[in-house]
Formats: structure tokens, sequence, C-alpha cells
């Protein structure tokens, strides 16, 4: 398939710290989410789908999974000759002194060589830890039909909570005439979603610039585009109005995994022409046992139930044994729940066991239960 | 890895499984909803070791070709190992009548430039677990030019016919196969898996195709049972074997018992397929399954018991499914009723239908039939 010359540069440095135990020992980018897959499967099939070839991943924060999952470009078809998916960790250079990434912006700084390798006319930039499926192709028609200098994806939100958000304030042509940082009082409920795409000249200059800057906290929303405003470039929103969810919190996870079993979220991972795709295991499809029972669930292969599960999400190899319910929660791979075991409301993390006769969270409750660690009866 | 070259052939036109077999060859077949039957004896043989693999067939191998791309999804080292398509090609002959030997024969250059000193052949329509390097070990202490894997069954009269049965002595030296007319109960059925030295095939081969143009490879085995020191070896474990439509859909349905498939669910064996990058299967209100599996990419609305269903199917709403095999991507309309009924890839069961078989002889619904 022919390259749009567009490069795409995913921000997957995310500690994740408010996904609390779930993101001890691997990145945010690379939890679990949908039954099968992780949440930069998103970005990246996303990109596969879009026509964009090569794609640079930028990891800092417990990247060993992360690199060895995002490493292997074959999975999303990435793996062709002037394709392929890298792993972008912070590396010691001439004349630098070996760091972290100092902000999103600093991130692309680093790597500046890396892109101009590619020479690509277009960079887009993304972050890996949201759950949306977009053509980033029609996005970057857009931005050529506007002769833009960069263009930034914006989700319309509820003005009440725009001040939560980077807002763009716009023209009738959906240019951008200012950008408003968490506003007191917004100028428009468009929220930038932090995809941008760039003329890669432009971004190359701008960020060269903002490194040299001492008061800069080499940021794209904070410095990148209001700097481009001040300079009157063509800045211009491109509204997206598909599902797009923020997973950054357990209840937000839990939430987007429940919008799998409900049809009407907007969330529809079936479509053939927009796959999402991730690694495959060798697994049976999942079964359901003679003493098993399953209401609205969304089940991956490997999954083996002979208890009962509803409104849940169960990814591979999962075991809910005889007797046990499960309810509301997502479990996640090689999750076992004992014989007669109770979960409510919960996301259970990998590979954990709740044990027979256990208890763990309860349907009255407003929280969602993380359980990162066996579970024992009577606890 | 040892250093046995893998085959795995297909069979003579005296196996046809109704319905089913019109539209593709038994190796390309769906089971146990996400797979194809040629990745049982395939992923016996990479888990064996084995990183030489070529698949024979006599049909349309489209399918095939497309299902085993580079092979890297059998968990083979591309580069240095391979899994292969052979189709047949001939100058007018139907293909679906070329003999097994012949295309060995037409493949004999490359088979004897692989570099592996052994050749293990399997059937692509019995399915069942085996260590091949164990096989191999025990084939090499007996001192046997050809070992035949066996099982003995007590339903040859009623199943079976027209499979492969051997005849040995006591000390299992082979004396001769021949096919079950269903005349006694107590047979001993050949698994068609064979292993023996690249030395010992090369010559059966060549033997062969001076013999007849008709002979296929069990029938130079049976020839050469009193020159040749074959050897019958008991296999163990369960075996599903596909000969017709019924011992598809019953085959199909035993893998249900927990004790049947858990053969096929071991981490350290696993049964590598190509993957369809389907979503998980959704269960929408009112949607139910019991003693079922369940592939990815299905839309379940309806109850479904004791069933296999494909990836990509939709059971829509109040529809009952009981006993069934459901083929990749079929659609059971709201209120369909069915009860043992074989449903092919695609085939659409439009509202209120009630289709209802026997366990003996299960209704087949066409590829991409609307009924």
């Amino acid at each position: 398939m022919e390259q749009n010359n567009m490069l795409a540069m995913i921000l997957a440095g995310g500690r994740g710290t408010r996904l609390f135990d779930l993101t001890k020992k691997t990145a945010k980018p690379a939890v679990y989410f949908g039954g099968k897959y992780r949440i930069i499967d998103f970005p990246i099939s996303n990109c596969a789908n879009s026509n964009i070839n090569v794609v640079g991943v930028l990891t800092q924060y417990e990247p060993v999974q992360l690199n060895a999952y995002a490493g292997a470009g074959q999975r999303w078809g990435l793996d062709t000759r002037g394709s392929g998916v890298y792993v972008l960790p912070p590396s010691e250079k001439d004349g630098t002194k070996f760091d972290v990434y100092a902000g999103t912006a600093d991130a692309i700084t680093q790597n500046i060589d890396f892109i101009d390798e590619f020479n690509p006319e277009y960079v887009l930039i993304l972050s890996g830890d949201h759950i949306y499926k977009m053509d980033y192709d029609r996005m970057l028609a857009d931005h050529k039909a506007n002769s833009a200098d960069a263009t930034i994806a914006v989700l319309q939100v509820p003005w009440k909570e725009a001040s939560r958000f980077g807002i763009m304030a716009v023209n009738d042509e959906s240019m951008i005439t200012e950008f408003q940082e968490k506003p007191a009082e917004p100028k428009s409920n468009l929220a930038s979603m932090g995809i941008y795409i760039f003329n890669w000249k432009l971004l190359r200059r701008e960020l060269l610039a903002d490194a040299k800057n001492k008061e800069s906290s080499h940021d794209f929303g904070k410095d990148i585009i209001p700097a481009l405003l001040a300079q009157d470039k063509r800045l211009y929103a491109w509204q997206f109005d598909g599902y797009w969810k923020d997973v950054g919190t357990i209840d937000s996870l839990w939430e987007a995994n429940m919008d799998l079993l409900d049809k009407k979220s907007g969330l529809d991972l079936d479509d053939p022409n927009w796959k999402i795709y991730t690694s495959d295991m060798p697994t049976l499809p999942h079964y359901v046992g003679a003493t098993g029972k399953v209401e609205h669930c969304y089940i991956n292969q490997g999954a083996t139930i002979n208890g009962s599960a509803k409104d849940s999400v169960l990814f591979n190899g999962v075991t809910i044994d005889e007797g046990a319910v499960v309810e509301q929660s997502v479990l996640m791979p090689g999750v076992h729940i004992g014989k007669d075991a109770r979960v409510y409301r919960a996301i259970v993390a990998e590979g954990i066991k709740v044990d027979p006769e256990a208890e763990v969270g309860s349907l009255s409750s407003k929280e969602i239960k993380l359980v990162a660690k066996r579970v024992k009866k009577g606890e | 890895m040892f250093n046995a070259l893998g085959i795995v052939a297909y069979n003579d036109n005296s196996i046809y499984v109704e319905g089913l077999e019109k539209h593709r060859p038994i190796a390309a077949f769906n089971f146990l909803g996400r797979y194809r039957l040629m990745d049982f004896p395939v992923s016996n043989m990479a888990n064996s070791g084995m990183d030489c693999i070529d698949v024979y067939t006599n049909g349309d191998p489209k399918v095939l070709f497309e299902h085993v791309g580079d092979g890297r999804h059998y968990n083979i080292n591309s580069k240095h190992g391979h899994v292969g398509i052979i189709p047949v090609f001939t100058d007018g002959q139907r293909p679906s009548t070329v003999p097994d030997v012949q295309q060995y024969y037409n493949n004999l250059y490359q088979i004897e430039r692989d570099v592996n000193e052994f050749v293990i052949i399997a059937p692509d329509n019995y399915i069942y677990k085996c260590n091949y390097a164990d096989l191999l070990d025990t084939h090499a202490a007996s001192g046997a030019d050809v070992s035949i894997l066996y099982q003995k069954i007590d339903t040859a009269r009623e199943e079976f016919i027209n499979c492969d049965m051997l005849e040995f002595d006591k000390e299992h030296h082979v004396t001769a196969i021949d096919r079950n007319r269903g005349t006694s109960k107590n047979r001993n059925l050949s698994l068609m898996t064979y292993v023996m030295s690249k030395k010992v095939f090369v010559e059966l081969v060549k033997k062969a195709r001076e013999t007849s143009s008709m002979f296929w490879f069990r029938d130079i085995l049976n020839a050469s049972c009193g020159h040749m020191d074959i050897r019958a070896v008991n296999y163990r474990g369960h075996v599903y074997s596909i000969y017709d439509l019924r011992s598809y859909f019953q085959s199909n349905l035993k893998m249900l018992n927990e004790e049947n498939f858990r053969d096929f669910n071991d981490p350290d064996w696993p049964i590598y397929t190509r993957t369809n990058d389907s979503a998980p299967a959704s269960y929408l209100p009112g949607g139910s399954t019991n003693r079922t599996f369940v592939s990815n990419g299905c839309q379940i609305a309806g109850e479904v018991t004791n069933s296999i269903v494909g990836r990509g199917v939709t059971i829509g709403k109040g529809a009952s499914v009981d006993n069934c095999v459901i083929l990749p991507d079929a659609v059971i309309g709201d209120n369909a009723n069915l009860c043992n009924v074989v449903i092919d890839k695609g085939a659409r069961i439009v509202h209120k239908k009630d289709l209802a078989g026997t366990v003996d002889e299960p209704v087949y619904i066409d590829r991409r039939e609307t009924v």
C-alpha cells in the first residue's frame, strides 16, 4: 500500500500511577483491556489501519514488557519493507546527558534523528493510553486541505467539565484562535485529545527552539501549541465524534471494559474493516461447562466457565470453577476463581487466584475493587 | 529438534465426507470452532520439534495456502524450517484421483535433498495428541523398517467403514493392511501414521511407482508386509477420526467432554492455528450457552447447548441450538430451533425455522445456503 508520508510517534511513557498495582510492573500502555487486548493495541492498530507504516513507541517507565510487546511489529502487520514499530527509550547521545524524557515535546526532540531517518512530511503525535478507533488518514486529508501547519484532534465535552481539559477556541473554519489549559472560564467545549499532526519541518524547528528555552516544560499542550499560536501559524481543530476514553483510573478502565457489553456505547471491536490487532494465543475457544452459566458477558478464547458469570469481561485463560459467581467484573488473563467464590465489581489482575469460598468486592459498592494479590477464604 | 521430515497426507476416494468435502479438502475442515483439521497433525509435529513439514493435498488448496501463510503461527522458525502446502498439479488427470505416492514421487528431488534422516507421515483426518520424538525413539529401538500407529477398536462393525485396519502377529509384525468392511467387531484401526527412515521411504515410493500407477502408500506398505519389518505400535490415547459426516459431527461433539478436550488444552502442547483477529465473543441480553465451545467474534442472543460454535457466528434472539456444529460466519435467525445440525460456513437460517436431525444422521446445511 502506498505510504501517506506520515510517521507516528506514540507517547507511551506514562506511569499510570492511578492504576496502582496494575502498573506496578508494567507501563500503562501495556495494561490489558477488553478481554484480549492491551491499551497500546488501539493506537498501533489505528496506525496500521490508517496506512501509517512507521510507528515509534516512546517508553520510559517499566519498559521491558512494553518493549518486548511493541517491538514485534508483525502483530499489527507492520513488518513489511519500509514499515516497522520502533521502541524508543530515552538514550544517551553525544553532548547530552543520559536522562529521562523531560516532557512530551522533549520525548520527540530526543528522537529527531530517528524521525529524520525516514524523512516524513508529517508527524502524528499520539498518546498510548486511550481507547478509541480513529482514521488518522482522514485527519491528514483535512490537514492538507486546510494547508494547516498543525491539526489537533478535539472532542466535544460537556461545558461543565470543560475546565478540566485543554480547550481549543476556534473560528468558523475550525481554525484555532486560542488554547486554554484547564481554563476557569472556557471559551469553547472542544477538548484536545492529545492527538496532533504537524508538518515535520516546522515541528522540528520549534522543538529545537523549545529545547533551548530554560523556562519551558517541554510539553506539547503547555509550550509547543501556545508558541505556534503566538507565531500566527495555521492550527486547525479536527473534531472526532466516535468513542474515546482515557483509561487512567481503575474506575475508568472498568467502565471502558463495561462499554464493550453495551452495543450502544459506540465501542464496537467487531468491524471487519477496522480490526484491533493483538497477539494471538494458542488456546481453545472459550468453554462453558455443564454447570456454567453466562449472562451478558464479553469472553475471549481460552476461558473455561463452570461457575456463573454475569455482566463481565473475561480474558484468555480465565477459569471460573463450579459454584463461583462473578458479576460486573473484569478478569484479566489466567485469573482463577475457585469453587463457590464470589467476585463482585472488581478488576482482577493477571494470574491472580481467588480461593474457593473467598469473597471480594460488593454489588452495592460504588467503587471498583482492584484485586492484585491472592484472595483467601475469610479475608 | 530431531531430524524427521513431516508429511501430512490425504486420503483416497474411499473416504468422503458428504457436503463439507464439496467445498474444501479434509485438511481444511473446520474443527472445534477455530481450527482446521491440518492444525492438529502440524501442531503435533511442531511440538515434537519437527520444523520441516509438508501438507499434501489433492483438493482445492486455496484456503490452505491462506491458512498456512509463512507458517510462523505454527511456532516454526520460517527461516530455518518451513510449513508448505503441496497441491496436485496434473495434466488432465482428475486431482482427486492422484495417489499420494504419485505426489511423493513428483517431489522426490526435494524430499531427498531435505537434510532430515527420517520421515513421519500423519493423515489429515485423524486427531490425536502424540509426541513424535518418543514415537521415533520407539521405532529406532525396535529395529523395524516401518512403524505404524494403531488402536484397538470394538465398534468396527458399525464405525470406521472403509478405514484402514491392521493385521499383525504376536510380535506386532504387520501382516496385512486392509479396509474395514464392517464384518467383525474387534479390529485394529490403523492411524495411518507411519515412521521410517528417509531411505526406506524413498525405496517404497519408487517401488510403488514401478508396481502400479494406482498404488497408494498404504498399498505398497501392504504389499511389502511379507518382506519388510513393518511393526504396529499401540497408541493409548484418544483418537478422533473424520471419515464421513457422522464421524465429523460426533468427533466435534466429543470435544465437549472435559476429559477429551484436555488433550488439546495443554499449554505445553498447544494447537496452533492462524488468527483471524476477531474480538472476543459477545453475550447479548438473552444469550446463554451450556456445555458449549464458543469462538471469538460470535454474537449470542439465543440459547446454545451441547454445541461447537465457530468464529463470527450470530445466534439470534429466542433461537435454540442444541447438539449442533456451527461453522464460522453462519447466522442463526431469531427463534430458530436447531437440533443435531451441521451448519456449513456462512449459511443463514432465517426466522423461526425448525431443523432436526439425529445423533447418527445430522442434518447438513450447505455453505452459504439460506434456509
